[in-house]
């Protein structure tokens, strides 16, 4: 599974886009086990889809921005 | 009506593969199903890589497709299948690139001004030509990351600096 991080209570993944049309750079988060899910793009944190974030995702992407940056372009090259 | 890309439009309740065709029929929680060609679905790099079609499962989120390969497991994401198979979806996320593009580029803007540096001494300072400093400003180009890394830094600022707070 390529996730990226965990703190206990988000997870965030980075897939490989493969050929998909769609290049925006973005990763997935869950909370609450699976019950809330976002896709978020890179590195402006806006909803693509899925639920809103909670505050305290939110600023956790942001302090880990760089790294998810790195994973897209690592599996997206 | 606008579609609601919501969690039911992200969870799979049934993907299948029909060998014959080779082709994925795969339903989503709100009631859409798509017919997905597999070869569009992984990349040149994967082709002649033998996946198992007929072992792929529903991961354990409920929107990612596992399929098991000689060396790994291949997971395709819910959108990936969206974006390929569903025209609402991709207008979506052109839409999603359209804004990001505009909200970068506003960032680049405020972030240069408050260096007090003109568009030219920008352009200069990245080895840009200043049109293409004032495209991404306005938002008419879609700023590959490794640029945004490379104007950030430029402009004395992080990657999270362009995070919405």
């Amino acid at each position: 599974m390529p996730k990226i991080l965990d703190n206990g209570r988000f997870r965030v993944y980075v897939y490989a886009n493969d050929d998909n049309p769609h290049h925006l750079p973005h990763c997935h988060v869950y909370w609450d086990g699976d019950d809330h899910a976002s896709v978020v793009s890179l590195p402006d944190l806006a909803v693509i889809a899925g639920d809103d974030l909670p505050r305290a995702a939110r600023r956790y992407l942001r302090d880990n921005v760089d790294t998810l940056l790195a994973a897209w372009r690592r599996l997206n090259p | 009506m606008k579609k609601k890309w919501d969690r039911p439009a992200m969870r799979f309740v049934a993907a299948k593969y029909v060998p014959r065709q080779g082709i994925l029929d795969v339903s989503f929680q709100n009631g859409d199903r798509f017919l997905v060609a597999v070869e569009t679905l992984v990349s040149h790099a994967r082709n002649g890589t033998p996946l198992e079609w007929a072992d792929m499962r529903i991961g354990e989120t409920g929107d990612v497709l596992e399929v098991p390969a000689l060396d790994a497991v291949i997971e395709i994401p819910w959108d990936r299948i969206r974006a390929l198979a569903d025209p609402d979806f991709r207008a979506h996320l052109a839409d999603c690139s359209a804004e990001r593009a505009r909200r970068i580029g506003g960032r680049i803007r405020t972030m240069r001004l408050e260096a007090h540096l003109t568009r030219s001494q920008l352009a200069a300072k990245v080895g840009l030509p200043q049109e293409t400093v004032a495209r991404l400003e306005t938002g008419k180009m879609e700023p590959p990351v490794e640029l945004i890394e490379h104007l950030a830094l430029a402009l004395g600022k992080h990657l999270q600096d362009f995070a919405e707070a």
